[in-house]
């Protein structure tokens, strides 16, 4: 299968430090990929690298890849990114209220994305964005475009964002820490949203989130990101059943789960994720890894398949919770 | 001081004298804007006992108003109605001198620590501060006070040096503890303490604070929306829609036998690692609390609900053990 999206040794530098550090995935058309990490992992900064909205501080470096229906993106300009944006591939945020226009009504800023990329009229385009309100599962969509994003609650703003993001009916969605913000019973019918338009429109979403519980419930991949590189990669389930790399271990047991002994402590991780400026110079995890033997800490390990569909970047991976002890590093295919 | 009096709840009630007691308790809000005076009723009618030594968790979503009824229960916010008891005393008219005083009892951890800890003050002054101003230390003895503080949380001597943009979320966070624990308080409300924390830190903390309560016989409300920390840290648990309690009862009973339709919502919704398939989200959003449905609160998103929920509210009373307000159950 080809891949919609393939993102080859992506770095990213802020002013002049490397925050990305050689990050490779694909996605394939239709599919969902989770991309999982703490804050600081470089999730966000891959979605913003990808879309070319980094701030002027953020450099993709040379060398980088990011192909989109085997367009390179990396080093396009601006006005080249322009023609691909919002069309071919689009974003949704973790807060709503910051992406919409408080002084414009909702159906405005919906007609206006509808107006710009598929060059309707102003009536035209006025029509398409009650239709797409209403395909996003908003109820009288009709009322709704009159009225502005204060007066909607966060889970309808989510659903504009949605609305405007599916306007020009894009390949890609990229949607970064979408129900975050939201409570429970409205995350589920976001989740629900976004699954049955990606079936709808057999749309791509690259899924940028912390909770490893949203990531079973909508991924068919997962790739753990640490410290601005990715650390493991394969099927969701695959890796909630079967974590290889400690880190990824140690966060779906960080977990708290219903009916948990209050007497025994929670299982965490100890430490915090090392800044960019502290990087060490071998595995990034050694400083909290259980496992890390001397020599993890002198040569940075290799993201390498070493089960069908499954990789991991760590010389002593994990199999049923115990660490594989002889440092493998040819690769298994 | 009698037990049974009217309105007492009557399950899940620790059978020693409350340390924390709230009858009737409401908190309303008035927001003045372009066309009058509204009035948002934030907290409702609440009853609630609070033994010494207990954890109590509260859980509801954004709006249901458990950060105000923790407010409320630490004097940060005022009751409009209803009465307030702290150890036998009634405290919900204190003021003055009285009220500062109180206040070295009862403290309140934030979620969010950066926005909490004032970015130009040293943690030594951070923590410090409060026991200086309630004669707990002298500037001779601050220093070894605020050492203890730091180490009963994990922290070195040396943090009190530096500031706050100095450590990370969950060190802030400890900074935060250490700072309500200055006052040895016997009453902590804490407000979302580890919904900004990454999961790896969060446990570190949560662990923290549950060790806390162990060694220095500290009462908890813990507030959160997330049912599965919650659960592990409460000996009960009490859910909040729409400024009321609509169950309660011990971490077991809500885990198990969830009786409330709002509840089992609550449940079902968490989303869980290895689950592929959602439950059926629930439909509609949050009613305003200004403009609240007729009956029941939760008549208009409930999956059960029948003509008769829309014209009465249904009150606390005792089923399966603990206490549900729900007219079907």
């Amino acid at each position: 299968m080809t891949s919609l999206l393939s993102v080859r040794d992506l770095r990213t530098a802020f002013n002049g430090q490397t925050v990305l550090d050689g990050v490779d995935f694909d996605l394939h058309p239709g599919k969902t990929l989770g991309l999982v990490g703490e804050s600081g992992s470089g999730k966000s900064v891959t979605a913003l690298s990808v879309m070319g909205l980094l701030d002027r501080n953020g450099k993709v470096l040379p060398g980088s890849s990011i192909k989109l229906e085997g367009q390179e993106l990396a080093g396009l300009s601006e006005r080249g990114l322009r023609e691909v944006r919002g069309k071919r591939m689009a974003m949704i945020f973790q807060e709503p209220m910051s992406s919409l226009n408080p002084v414009y009504t909702v159906g405005d800023q919906v007609a206006e994305t509808v107006r710009k990329h598929l060059g309707l009229s102003r009536r035209a385009s006025r029509e398409r964005a009650v239709e797409l309100l209403r395909m996003v599962g908003i109820s009288a969509p009709e009322r709704r475009v009159t009225e502005y994003p204060h007066q909607l609650s966060g889970g309808m703003r989510q659903r504009v964002m949605i609305a405007i993001a599916i306007s020009a009916d894009p390949a890609l969605l990229i949607a970064d820490e979408p129900t975050t913000a939201l409570d429970v019973t409205i995350q589920g019918q976001i989740l629900a949203l976004l699954k049955e338009l990606q079936e709808r429109l057999n749309m791509a979403i690259l899924m940028i989130t912390h909770d490893l519980g949203v990531v079973s419930q909508i991924a068919d991949d997962v790739a753990v990101m640490y410290a601005g590189q990715i650390i493991e990669r394969t099927e969701a389930q695959r890796l909630v059943g079967n974590p290889a790399h400690p880190y990824s271990r140690g966060l779906l047991a960080s977990v708290p789960r219903l009916g948990m002994d209050r007497n025994v402590p929670l299982p965490s991780i100890p430490g915090s994720v090392p800044s960019p400026a502290d990087w060490p110079a071998g595995c990034r995890f050694a400083d909290r890894c259980e496992f890390a033997t001397p020599q993890c800490r002198e040569k940075p390990p290799l993201l390498i398949e070493r089960w069908p569909g499954h990789e991991v970047a760590c010389d002593h991976p994990l199999v049923d919770g115990v660490p594989t002890p002889e440092p493998a590093r040819e690769v298994v295919s | 001081m009698t037990v049974t009096e009217p309105g007492a709840p009557t399950t899940g009630v620790p059978s020693s004298a409350p340390l924390l007691k709230a009858r009737g308790a409401s908190v309303e809000f008035t927001v003045r804007g372009r066309r009058g005076k509204t009035v948002v009723p934030a907290v409702q009618d609440i009853d609630l006992d609070i033994a010494p030594g207990e954890t109590l968790g509260l859980v509801g979503e954004s709006g249901c108003g458990k950060s105000t009824l923790g407010r409320a229960l630490v004097r940060l916010a005022d009751l409009t109605r209803g009465t307030l008891e702290f150890q036998g005393t009634q405290i919900g008219e204190l003021k003055g001198k009285p009220l500062r005083d109180l206040r070295r009892d009862l403290q309140l951890v934030f979620q969010d620590p950066m926005s909490s800890l004032n970015p130009r003050m040293k943690v030594r002054e951070l923590i410090g501060e409060a026991p200086l101003v309630h004669g707990l230390a002298t500037k001779d003895s601050l220093d070894d006070l605020v050492a203890t503080a730091l180490e009963r949380v994990g922290m070195p001597r040396s943090a009190a040096d530096r500031y706050p943009h100095q450590f990370s979320g969950g060190q802030r966070q400890r900074i935060g503890i250490a700072r309500a624990l200055a006052l040895e308080p016997k009453f902590i409300v804490a407000d979302e303490p580890v919904s900004a924390l990454d999961v790896s830190v969060q446990s570190q903390v949560v662990n923290l604070l549950v060790e806390l309560q162990r060694d220095l016989g500290l009462t908890y409300l813990f507030v959160a929306h997330d049912l599965a920390v919650v659960d592990y840290v409460s000996d009960r648990v009490a859910v909040m829609y729409l400024g009321r309690i609509v169950e309660i009862g011990t971490d077991e009973d809500i885990r198990e036998r969830p009786r409330h339709p709002y509840t089992k919502a609550l449940l079902a919704a968490a989303p869980e690692i290895g689950r592929t398939e959602a439950a059926a989200p629930l439909a509609g959003d949050v009613p305003s609390v200004v403009n609240p449905p007729s009956g029941c609160p939760f008549r208009t998103r409930c999956p059960i609900a029948e003509p008769q929920c829309a014209e009465s509210r249904p009150e606390l009373r005792v089923v399966d053990g603990h206490q549900v307000a729900c007219h079907l159950v």
